[in-house]
């Protein structure tokens, strides 16, 4: 038995009246037969579950994160939860399957079925094998869609090869998503990326618009004699969440002017690092929706 | 300000400034048909590529101007009569006809009037009998009167409860057998052809509201997607009652359509978290940091 189809079972009978579940327990039962079973399923589920927030306690999404790290349900709705759970019932006989019957699914997929095909990659069986699909599915221009893969979704971080991600974050950047929700951010960011994003602020800045301010946690390990300058001019030009992002930013580096910097400034910051990065996002979506 | 529905239109074919002129006038839903495209078809994969973009890319792009956007699947009759393309697009159908939003198998039923077109037109209301779907039908604009009488007599004849059928591109001649038979009367605002607004006021002065529906059928031809609302006002202006107006250019399409179950008045009244969030810093029509429902028309182009 798959621990994380139990997990997501037990969060949808908390969520769902009798006759759904009646009908979802039908569906597992003919998904192990056949595979149309699961087409159907996957399909017709908006018939029986509403796309309502799942609301999740402080322990469930403990739970999550301790049966895959990373996995992160609370932003799902209970649609997207039964879809997932029908995927992972299907008893895949091996990677090629697999992706055959993910291509069809796909290749007919509406828009909250995308979604939820790409939140559950980090949760199948077989998983590098969708490289290539994740891929493809951000070339959209679907924020949804894009989220889905991008957003509080471990997979990329565990599989993207560096241009891939790098290619992730700088699109996420120009859609304007909220970084702080990209797993993995910190261990990822990698030379070529600060270089990408800085050549990104210039292109902006040249435009006389600006940069979100959580772009620079990208940068910040690879502060160097080349981008320095962006940082001081951050400080000195840029409003009170683009000042404080350039700070935190300087508390990665090993740059010596940006420890001078950090040296300077008051260091009685409450929360990691990571905490401070995500009220940066979170101001920011707030000064900017 | 009053909202309307336009239940029939094909903005996949239409601007961004339409969207928008759209919006400003109160259409708060609108259903687009699958129909054919101004050149035929040649692949199967064609017409996949199009059914997902009734059900993801063009309604996530309507979602982007305020508007709820559903649509019919199904083949339209001047492609039925390609056989072997028609047979492969029926084995789609069934994986499109029950998604979320779908509310009716359309827009379908007869151009030339040949044994092709009522083969496929017969088949796929089998299909939405099956599936419990409505029907929208497009009839031909040669020959008309007699193509609605049939379109009707085919759907008595596969046991289609006529209301759950919508035939559209009414005009003069037509309606009055529609509504006696009991099947929901769809009017086209299109200019030059189908219908226009002056004649639609008095449609609705001589046959009330019951069963009668506005659309503009709006798309690639010089068309107007804004001819619900004008029509709307036209009709105020000639002294039609509110209800009247709100019953064909609103809440009749809503009755229609919403027995799909796949359409609800909440879907726009109260949009839920989830379609906020896709508004919110939805970036894609708007590029980079534009903001939605600016004024554009000065001449400042900002960026
Ligand atoms: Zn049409």
């Amino acid at each position: 038995m798959n621990h994380t189809a139990d997990y997501l079972k037990g969060i949808i009978e908390n969520n769902a009246q009798p006759d759904a579940l009646n009908w979802l327990e039908d569906t597992r039962e003919k998904l192990q037969e056949k595979v149309s079973a699961l087409y159907i399923g996957f399909s017709s589920s908006s018939r029986y579950f509403q796309k309502t927030p799942l609301n999740l306690s402080s322990a469930e999404a403990e739970k999550a994160d301790a049966l895959c790290p990373g996995f992160q349900p609370g932003g799902w709705d209970l649609l997207q939860t039964v879809r997932v759970y029908i995927l992972l019932e299907y008893p895949f006989a091996d990677a090629e399957e697999q992706c055959a019957v993910f291509t069809k699914l796909f290749d007919s997929a509406d828009i909250h079925e995308q979604v939820s095909l790409y939140s559950s990659l980090p949760l199948l069986p077989y998983q590098e094998v969708m490289v290539p699909q994740a891929r493809e599915g951000l070339r959209t221009n679907i924020t949804t869609v894009f989220d889905a893969i991008a957003l509080q979704n471990p997979f990329p971080a565990q599989y993207f090869r560096e241009e891939a991600w790098n290619q992730m974050v700088l699109k996420a950047v120009f859609m304007q998503r909220p970084l702080y929700k990209i797993y993995g951010a910190d261990e990822r960011t990698n030379a070529q990326l600060a270089t990408m994003l800085t050549l990104f602020a210039h292109e902006r800045w040249a435009a006389g618009r600006k940069v979100m301010p959580e772009l620079w946690r990208f940068v910040g390990p690879f502060i160097d004699e080349s981008n320095f300058a962006d940082i001081e001019k951050v400080i000195a030009e840029g409003d009170g969440l683009e000042v404080e992002a350039a700070y935190l930013a300087c508390e990665t580096s090993n740059y010596q002017k940006a420890v001078q910097i950090r040296k300077e400034i008051d260091q009685n910051n409450v929360g990691s690092a990571d905490e401070r990065w995500q009220q940066i996002g979170e101001q920011f979506y707030l000064q900017h929706s | 300000m009053l909202m309307y529905i336009d239940p029939h239109i094909h903005v996949t074919s239409r601007t961004t400034d339409d969207y928008e002129a759209m919006r400003q006038a109160g259409i708060v839903a609108i259903i687009e048909p699958a129909f054919w495209l101004g050149q035929p078809r040649t692949k199967v994969g064609s017409f996949q590529d199009y059914f997902n973009s009734l059900v993801g890319w063009e309604r996530f792009r309507a979602s982007q101007f305020g508007i709820k956007h559903y649509c019919t699947i199904g083949l339209n009759s001047k492609e039925a009569n390609n056989e072997a393309l028609a047979e492969e697009v029926m084995e789609l159908l069934p994986l499109y006809a029950g998604k979320e939003g779908v509310v009716a198998i359309g827009e379908i039923g007869y151009d030339d009037q040949t044994a092709a077109e009522d083969k496929f037109y017969r088949l796929q209301l089998d299909l939405a009998k099956e599936m419990n779907l409505p029907v929208m039908i497009h009839t031909p604009h040669r020959d008309k009167k007699r193509g609605t009488t049939k379109s009707m007599d085919v759907c008595l004849e596969h046991g289609l409860d006529p209301k759950m059928v919508i035939v559209d591109h009414n005009n003069e001649e037509t309606v009055e057998e529609v509504l006696d038979r009991g099947f929901w009367a769809a009017f086209t605002i299109y200019p030059h052809t189908k219908m226009g607004s002056e004649r639609m006021v008095e449609v609705v002065k001589r046959y009330g509201s019951e069963r009668i529906i506005v659309d503009s059928a709006a798309d690639w031809g010089i068309s107007d997607p804004l001819s619900v609302p004008k029509t709307a006002n036209l009709m105020r202006e000639r002294g039609i009652s509110d209800e009247d107006i709100r019953l064909t250019c609103y809440q009749n399409a809503l009755t229609a359509y919403a027995q799909s179950g796949q359409m609800h008045e909440s879907d726009w009244l109260n949009p839920t978290a989830v379609d906020e969030s896709q508004k919110l810093h939805g970036n894609s029509i708007l590029r980079g940091g534009q903001e939605p429902n600016a004024d554009r028309r000065s001449d400042i182009v900002e960026n």
